[in-house]
């Protein structure tokens, strides 16, 4: 079920947390625990009921494995079952992910024509794996305490973060379970919530979905072995840029608020990460929960930055490497992760000539900013490209390999001055003559304003401060604003304002489409 | 701040937001522009298009067993009207053509027609290259080409109609409507509930060019996809003892001319196969370049439509690919 849904918004979340709060006022917290695992699994079975069968699973294989992982005192057998959890549950991802990538490889490399039967990739499967995989980890190193099975199951399935993250740790998720004040309705958590799943809708409905006829047009076109020209290529990439940031901490705006609404807080997922003067800020602020898990659970045990210069920088790309494997099978993910690997590889190095570099002035400041921002903007371009061609093409065209083209009424005026320029590089056919889109100068102001809102805009947490909704991964994530009339507070104003807001959401939801980060 | 406030912010919220949606819901149900709450049993003239899936898709479940002639296709197929194909085929015909009409749409039309025991004997189904893809995706052209929920499988979603109760486009269209209506704005078109039949009452002014040696090209892609649902659609029919009549769009005669030879024996070869013969008006006729037989560039009138079906018109589908490169080769 998608969170952008009239089936979700007007009939699976009242119902749900209704029923949560009925429960858990009237009855044993644990019946409630059970409600809300059951209204997950149904969340989660509304998309292939097939798959139910495999997040129970394996949920009850690492609970069981958990128990004795954390109870026994350190020994080698402790370390083989760890070395079983855990290759159990890659090889389940494996299976269900990489394995149809894998054996189109060989196929390749042998020239054989080997067919597997097509595997239908489980929704959330590298979120809830990753997240059981902390557990039983964290359950070796003697850093759970024990669980209450119902708990468990909560934590894994707990609906607001089950399908697109934010991926959470037991250790936060856990203890909440247990506060007997969850289980009484709290208007205050209700209202913050309700605001910040608003927000989050908006922010995919409104202007994610808006923006996305552009980007999908210029991919396609591009794909399908177009050369694209300077700004047609640009554009589409600064639109993708927007699209996915849009998108994706929109969804996780609306788990946290919806997750708010029970109570529960989550961790923060993203901190206007295109705001990153650098791209190792830029990794902290960018899908953060999926950052904290690589950094904690690939490059720390990979050795990180303790094995000296070279072999940091190869866990780095190790890391990210992985990282973009696991967005999907695909040498795309492969190639952006391997780009990011590079980019923070540099990035550190540039620390280690220059370790004075953090007093920056504004024009320091201003260029590291447009560093940062265009690298991210050249990596996303694999990311969601289909082809390599495609790929290559947008590539060529951002260099202006494939010309420049203007509107036609500017050749009277600029023929003069660019007649001197070799070759075709001056065209006069339109900015983006080549996408199919309404119109080029509706494609401008998408672009520019959503820009501008990703960079000059407070985001959700800076603005839902006052009521701290989210759990931070570094200290102070979030900075307060210095105009702190703009934090949300129950006002009139702002009760106008979110009515204004949830009609444009739900005008919006007639063409539902799914969030980008579903298919991870 | 204590409670309170955020219980007065919650409740407001939700009933200002309630209040507005309960609004839209009513305007949209009881105005219905596009006719899919409500059945017209009637002959009407609309200055809106209604989304005809709906209305004839319910006409056809209760009224099939009184045909056994199916036109389908998109708006262009207006221009063959009922009365004419029962003339020239002695048949008993309706005219199932639903704007943006595709391929796949036709099939799923045939097999839902099949399931209710409604298969006809003869299938019209005319075709032309420029519609091998949708390009355009307006907002109203979707809610236009929302498929019955017949025919979509949807019977139990509950929520399948909601793009006509909560979209902005839904309320735009209809109020819009219900504006129209108030000022007597000029109609549109007429329907013949009956018989499927859609009579455009509008021309717009455009000159026809004696020939357009454009050269546009399609993918690869794009036709086998096209010509592999065609083909589909064929083996169905053949399956329910069914014969699809297969017809050539009119259309103006450089239109007809815009495409580049590969795409055109590509397209030709791959259905050849399967459809050995096909109707049209021959490229060399003259109304092809009279606008006075055109709607708009893209609509022909039921005065040229007539003539397609005639037997004279009958040629080998192959035959037809060699007519428009002859033509083209003309073209400069």
């Amino acid at each position: 079920m998608l969170f952008n849904s009239y089936e979700f918004i007007f009939l699976y979340l009242p119902i749900t947390l209704v029923g949560f709060f009925i429960i858990g006022e009237r009855f044993h917290h644990r019946i409630a625990i059970a409600w809300l695992v059951g209204a997950s699994l149904f969340f989660y079975g509304w998309w292939n009921p097939a798959y139910i069968g495999l997040i129970i699973g394996s949920m009850l294989f690492n609970y069981a494995i958990g128990i004795p992982l954390a109870s026994q005192t350190p020994s080698r057998s402790k370390k083989t079952l760890l070395i079983i959890g855990i290759s159990i549950n890659l090889g389940l991802l494996g299976y269900y992910k990489y394995a149809n990538f894998f054996v189109s490889n060989l196929n390749h490399i042998f020239q054989n024509d080997f067919n597997m039967r097509e595997i239908i990739l489980p929704l959330a499967i590298s979120f809830f794996t990753f997240q059981q995989i902390t557990y039983i980890v964290d359950a070796y190193r003697g850093e759970t305490r024990e669980y209450n099975f119902l708990h468990y199951c909560l934590f894994v399935t707990f609906f607001p973060q089950l399908i697109a993250g934010p991926i959470v740790h037991h250790r936060e998720m856990l203890p909440q379970f247990s506060s007997t004040s969850n289980y009484k309705f709290c208007s205050r958590n209700f209202a913050v919530g309700l605001t910040i799943f608003l927000f989050g809708l908006f922010k995919k409905a409104v202007l994610a979905d808006g923006i996305a006829v552009y980007s999908t047009s210029a991919f396609s076109i591009a794909d399908s072995g177009v050369a694209l020209t300077f700004f047609e290529a640009l554009g589409g990439a600064i639109a993708y840029t927007m699209q996915l940031y849009f998108d994706f901490s929109g969804y996780s705006d609306m788990a946290i608020g919806v997750s708010r609404m029970f109570g529960i807080r989550l961790p923060l997922n993203f901190n206007s990460p295109y705001k990153s003067t650098n791209i190792i800020i830029f990794w902290r602020r960018w899908h953060i929960t999926l950052s904290r898990f690589l950094r904690d659970y690939l490059y720390i045990p990979l050795g990180g930055n303790r094995k000296g210069f070279s072999r940091k920088h190869i866990n780095l790309i190790i890391t990210m490497l992985l990282g973009g494997l696991w967005h999907g099978a695909g040498w795309n993910f492969v190639i952006w992760g391997g780009l990011h690997g590079i980019f923070l590889s540099v990035n550190q190095t540039w620390r280690h000539i220059f370790p004075a570099s953090n007093s920056q002035g504004r024009l320091r400041k201003m260029s590291s900013w447009l560093i940062t921002f265009l690298a991210v903007i050249l990596a996303w371009v694999p990311f969601r490209a289909e082809t390599l061609q495609g790929t290559i093409n947008i590539w060529k065209g951002m260099l202006g390999l494939n010309g420049i083209s203007l509107p036609p009424g500017l050749s009277n005026r600029l023929e003069p001055l660019t007649a001197w320029l070799p070759g075709k590089i001056i065209l006069y056919n339109g900015m983006f003559s080549q996408i199919n889109i309404d119109s080029g100068a509706t494609m401008i102001i998408w672009i520019v304003g959503l820009t501008a809102i990703a960079l000059l805009f407070p985001n959700t947490q800076q603005i839902m401060h006052r009521y701290r909704p989210a759990f931070e991964t570094y200290k102070e994530e979030y900075s307060r604003l210095s105009w702190t009339w703009l934090e949300w507070r129950p006002t009139t104003i702002w009760t106008l304002a979110i009515i204004i807001i949830s009609i444009m959401d739900v005008l919006a939801l007639s063409n539902i489409s799914e969030f980008l980060y579903f298919q991870f | 701040m204590n409670n309170k406030a955020f219980t007065k912010y919650s409740i407001i919220t939700i009933a200002g937001f309630s209040l507005f949606i309960a609004t839209q819901t009513v305007l949209n149900y009881f105005a219905d522009c596009f006719s899919v709450f409500h059945d017209k049993p009637i002959n009407f003239e609309t200055n809106f298009e209604p989304n005809t899936r709906f209305i004839k898709t319910q006409f056809l479940k209760n009224n099939c067993s009184n045909f056994n002639a199916i036109i389908f296709g998109n708006s262009r197929s207006a221009g063959f009207t009922t009365e004419d194909i029962n003339e020239q085929f002695e048949a008993k015909s309706y005219n199932y053509c639903v704007s943006g009409e595709t391929p796949l749409g036709i099939l799923q039309k045939l097999k839902w027609l099949q399931h209710i025991n409604c298969m006809p004997n003869t299938i019209f189904l005319p075709i032309s290259i420029d519609r091998t893809q949708l390009i355009d995706y307006t907002k109203q052209s979707r809610l236009l080409r929302l498929e019955h929920p017949y025919i979509s499988n949807q019977e139990n979603n509950f929520f399948y109609r909601k793009n006509f109760l909560l979209s902005m486009a839904s309320s735009k269209f209809n109020l819009l409507y219900i504006a129209s209506q108030l000022t007597g704005k000029k109609t549109k078109l007429s329907y013949n509930f009956s018989t499927g039949d859609v009579t455009y009452l509008w021309d717009k002014k455009f000159n026809i060019k004696d020939c357009q040696n454009e050269n546009r090209a399609l993918s690869e892609q794009t036709i086998i996809d096209f010509a592999k649902v065609l083909t589909e659609i064929k083996q169905f029919a053949n399956q329910h003892n069914s014969k699809v009549i297969l017809a050539w769009t009119p259309q103006p005669i450089s239109d007809q001319l815009a495409y580049d030879t590969r795409t055109l024996d590509l397209l030709f070869h791959s259905l050849s196969p399967y459809y050995q013969f096909i109707y049209r008006i021959p490229l060399s006729d003259a109304r092809l370049k009279n606008n006075y037989f055109f709607h708009d560039p893209s609509h022909f009138k039921p005065e040229l439509g007539k003539n397609v079906f005639q037997p004279a018109n009958k040629i080998l589908l192959l035959k037809l690919l060699e007519e428009i490169k002859e033509m083209k080769s003309n073209c400069t």
